[in-house]
Parts: structure tokens; sequence; C-alpha cells
């Protein structure tokens, strides 16, 4: 029994240390991501369900090399998406 | 491993980390506290602290200590103890300490200053007040009544007995210095609290910097009414009370032309050869009271009143721009911030010799309450917030109350991978009215090319409204006015893409 007990402890000063020693943390605003894919999206001039990179403006083709994972040249909704929570990920001191 | 030695590990690093936790919150950190309404302007309040609670106590002491003393020294609280004792006439009244030592100085300052800085000086105010009422200058009749009322004795002090006799009837009042007096009171019971090692005391910019630490402190440019225009100085300030006067926000428009809130109670003109002072004392009051002083005063004069007071430093902006310091002065200069080299992009650019021109009026606030985030920013035709002007915010948690402004960052977050929140954000501001430039450049320092953005202004509040307006320009060097509608937060704005004067 005594062992539980020691289990028990033993979860919970890891349970306790583990927000200190967390870096990141969630930034508390709302998940706008389906928001951006749909901006983004926009952007699909031929309709093809993805971006290239001649229908992404000058301005936004840093998307390429930060959210295109697979190096296919197109961004899917997918691709968009992940990078969009990745983003909502701050490191906090 | 035994149970038993597993229940003591477990104990053992269950303490460790308890130990942890306390020591991370035994750091010292900055709280700052806002509030509006407080002696008739804003107050922030910075406590570096060692935990939350020592720095509400902290707050809780600043807030007494004004409080308290806005009782004894408002000039607009009939109630007041100074009001009270405005009323009475050749009578000995017995004061606080606060009263009769405020008066004192002011006994001290009328005689340093050889009558600049005057009590009474109100009442050549009020002829100046009177005349713009009626859209005519004063007569030379009432100015000389005036500056002979103020020329008479207004009190009689008895230390002794701590008594003050008021002898004139001309009005007084002591804000050219109270303001500072009292922040310096403030400070220092906040100070006096357990576990608190430094705090800043900022009453509508004049500031009083107490403890441990320095404060960054930028001296607005008298000439330029952009909130985003750069400083004319940044100091480092420690342990030390800095104060500014100056005739360029406030004053009377008569027949077109700006006449100073600050007058000369020697001639009952209105100051006009110094556009602001600015002055860092060790004393709260004596900071306060030169600002005041120096505006009046030919710079000569300034220098020689400065000069009596050790750890005095002031800059002076005359009404051609031209910078008068004191020797000291450069030492107190923080050191530059980096300065980002703009490349010129290729292609068609914003034509230079135009900007455009924000101005907005954050609507009056009732009671201490919070002021409102604000943000001002430009979106290209594919909505990309090609330049923040604005941010206006102070708490990470609050920011996606900009949910426009919030939703549009994280598209260039996305695109750039970078944070500008820090880079381009400042405090929140009090109710009034401000003017923010845009220079056509993006976040990079790049000029844009000409052609259709859209000018966005957010304003949200807690347990307030909120307010968002958007309108697009053709930036293509055709001046164009805009006024915008206003709302609960932000009272009224307008869009000028103007030629800058130069």
């Amino acid at each position: 029994m005594k062992w539980v007990i020691g289990l028990l402890v033993l979860f919970l000063a890891i349970w306790l240390l583990a927000p200190n020693s967390g870096r990141l943390r969630r930034r508390t605003g709302p998940d706008v991501s389906d928001d951006l894919v749909k901006t983004l999206m926009s952007l699909d001039r031929n309709g093809d369900g993805k971006l290239d990179r001649s229908e992404v403006p000058e301005r936004m083709q840093g998307l390429f090399d930060r959210a295109d994972t697979n190096k296919d040249g197109f961004l899917t909704p997918e691709e968009i998406r992940t990078l969009a929570r990745a983003e909502a990920l701050v490191e906090r001191r | 491993m035994k149970p038993k030695s597993l229940v003591v590990g477990g104990i053992a690093v269950l303490l460790l980390c308890l130990g942890a936790t306390s020591s991370t919150s035994l750091r010292r950190r900055t709280y700052i506290f806002n509030y509006e309404n407080v002696l008739g302007t804003s107050l922030e309040l910075k406590v570096g602290a060692m935990s939350p609670g020592a720095a509400e106590l902290a707050e809780e002491a600043a807030l007494g200590e004004i409080d308290r003393e806005a009782k004894i020294l408002s000039a607009w609280d009939p109630a007041s103890e100074f009001s009270r004792w405005e009323r009475t006439r050749g009578k000995a009244v017995p004061v606080s300490p606060e009263l009769f030592e405020v008066l004192g100085l002011f006994d001290q300052w009328r005689e340093r200053t050889d009558g600049a800085l005057d009590a009474s000086a109100e009442a050549v105010t009020r002829v100046w007040k009177r005349a713009e009422a009626r859209h005519t200058l004063p007569s030379e009749e009432e100015l000389a009544a005036a500056v002979v009322a103020v020329h008479q004795r207004h009190w009689q002090l008895d230390a002794a007995g701590r008594t003050a006799t008021h002898l004139s009837g001309t009005p007084l009042a002591l804000n050219s210095f109270a303001k500072s007096y009292i922040a310096g009171h403030a400070a220092d019971a906040a100070l006096a609290e357990d576990g608190v090692q430094s705090v800043v005391v900022n009453i509508g910019g004049d500031l009083v910097v107490r403890g441990e630490g320095t404060e960054r402190v930028a001296v607005a440019d008298p000439k330029s009414d952009a909130e985003n225009a750069a400083p004319v100085a940044e100091l480092e300030i420690r342990d030390r009370a800095i104060a500014t006067s100056g005739n360029y926000r406030r004053g009377e428009e008569i027949g077109g032309r700006h006449y100073s809130h600050i007058v000369d109670p020697r001639t009952g003109m209105p100051a006009e050869q110094i556009l602001s002072s600015t002055v860092v004392a060790t004393n709260p009051a004596a900071a306060g009271a030169m600002a005041t002083a120096f505006s009046v005063l030919a710079p000569a004069e300034s220098r020689r009143v400065a000069a009596a007071i050790p750890g005095t430093e002031y800059l002076l902006i005359a009404r051609d721009g031209e910078r008068i310091m004191s020797p000291g002065w450069t030492l107190l200069a923080a050191a530059a911030r980096p300065v980002p080299t703009p490349v010129p992009a290729p292609g068609p650019v914003w034509d230079d010799s135009m900007e455009l021109t924000i101005s907005v009026d954050l609507a009056r606030l009732e009671g201490r309450a919070r002021r409102p985030y604000f943000a001002a920013w430009v979106e290209d035709g594919d909505k990309f917030p090609v330049r923040t002007i604005a941010l206006w915010y102070q708490r990470d948690r609050w920011l996606p109350e900009l949910r426009a402004w919030y939703r549009s960052d994280r598209l260039r977050a996305m695109a750039e991978g970078s944070d500008i929140t820090r880079s381009v954000s400042s405090a929140t501001r009090s109710p009034g009215h401000y003017t923010l430039n845009w220079d056509g450049k993006d976040n990079q320092g790049k000029l844009v090319k000409p052609g259709k953005y859209t000018v966005y202004i957010e304003c949200a509040r807690e347990h307030g409204g909120y307010d968002l307006f958007h309108k697009e320009i053709d930036f293509n060097g055709t001046p164009e006015k805009i006024q915008l509608p206003g709302g609960r937060e932000i009272a009224s704005a307008s869009l000028d893409y103007h030629k800058i004067a130069r």
C-alpha cells in the first residue's frame, strides 16, 4: 500500500514541477487558424485547392519557407492550418 | 526500491519542487497600474516588487497618499483644506503640515525666481480665459489690475503655531508643483512597503523615480504633435524626479492665434519664448516648480536658479527650435537605440513628400476606469498588414481583444516568422486627442509602392466598448481628407493624406 502512496506523491511532484520546466505556452488568444486558412485560400485563383508561388503575393512568399513542410512547392489548407497553430505557440520567459 | 524509500524520495522531490516554485515567485518583477481621473489627469504606477501581493500593497499605499493629499491641496475641490482656507481672510488658521509646507515652498520659489513662479498667477490666467470666451484680447486695464493683484502679499505663515493667514483676495492655485509634490510622497509611501524595490509614479507626465533601478523617460518634441514622432531626448532617471511644462498642448485661441496657458505673473503676458521646459531634480516639488518657472524666465535666469539647487538638470526648447541645456544634461541621456537602415525597393515608390496623419479622440471615461487598447495599421490590397503604426496595450493576455489587428498580425507573423509586438507597442493612453503619422514605410522601414491601402483603427476597453473603423485610400500623391464616424471608445477620427510641411 505504501508504494502506491509513494508513487502518488512522486506523480504529484512531477505534475507540480512540470509547468515550471515547460517553456512553451499557448498564447491565450482565440484560435484564428480557420480564419487564416480561409483568407489565404481565397488567393487560389485556379481553384485547384492549393496555392502555388505565382498565386501568393510577394510579401507572403515567406509562407513557402515556413508552411510548405513536404517541400512540393504548394501550400495546402492543412499545411497552412498547421503553421497557424504552431505560430500560436509563443515562448514565454 | 523499497516502498519506504519511495515515499521519502517522493516527498524529497515534492519539497524540491515547492522550493523551486517559491524561488520563482520570489523573483523581482515590475507591476504596472494605470488610473484615469487622478488629480485631473492620468496616473501610471510602476512597482518593482518580489510578489504581486507586495505590489498591490504598494499600489494601495500610493493611491491612499494621493487621495489624502488631494483632499488637502486640491484647488478644484471646494471642500479641500486649501479651498476652505482660501475662503478665510485675515485670520490665523491652523493648517496641516502639508499645506503649511506647500505655502512655504511657494514663498521660497517666488523669491528664487523673482516672481516668475507665483500661486496667484491664476489671477492673470483667468483674465486670459475670460478673453478667450469673448474672442477678444484682454484690455490693458484688465491685465494691469491682475498684475497689481499678483504683486500683493497673499498670506503670512507662523511656524510656531503652524498657522497660515490668508491676506489677499487674489485667486490662487497650487497646481504648478502640487502634482509633483504629491507624486513624491506617493512614491515614498509605496517604496516603504515590504518587498518593494522600486517605484515610478507618473502623474500626467511628471515622474518620480524612487528605489533601485532606472527608468527610461522620453521627452516629447514640442514641435511635433504626432504620438509616434521621435522624442527630443531619452533619459535614464534614477532616484530623481522629472517634470515638464510647455505651452504647446494647452492654451487659448484668440483671433486665430495661439496664446500659451502659461503666463508671466510679472507682466500679465503669456510666456511665449520657451515651448517646453523639462527639469530633472532630486526633490519632486523643486522639479515641478522649476519646470513652470523656466517656461517664463529668460534662459540666463533659469541657469542661475538651477545652479543654486544641486542635482538639477534642464532642457529648454525655445520657440525657434533652439535647445538650451544645463551643463550636466547630456550625462542623463540614455544609450541610443539601434535604428534600422532602410533599403530602397525596386520599382515605383511612395511619394515621400507626402504623409498620412491619423487624428483620434479617445472618449472620456467615467471614474477610475481602465484605459482602452488601441491599434492603427495599414493593409495592402492582399489584406497583408504592411505597417502597424500604433499599438497601445498593457498585457499580452488581453492583446487578442484587438481582434482585427490580432488576426491580421497572425497572417503577417506566419509569412515573416517574427513578433513585432514589442518593437511597435507603447503604453496605453488616457482620453484625449492624439495624432499619428504614417510615412509610407512598412514594418521593415522600406517605402511601400504607391496605390491603394486600407487604414484600420481599432479600440477595445475592458468592461467598455469596441470600435473598428477602416477606410481605403489611394496613396498616389493626390491629397485626401476623410472624416470617420465616431464610436463609443473613439469619439472621432480623421485621416489626412497631405504634403509634409517642411
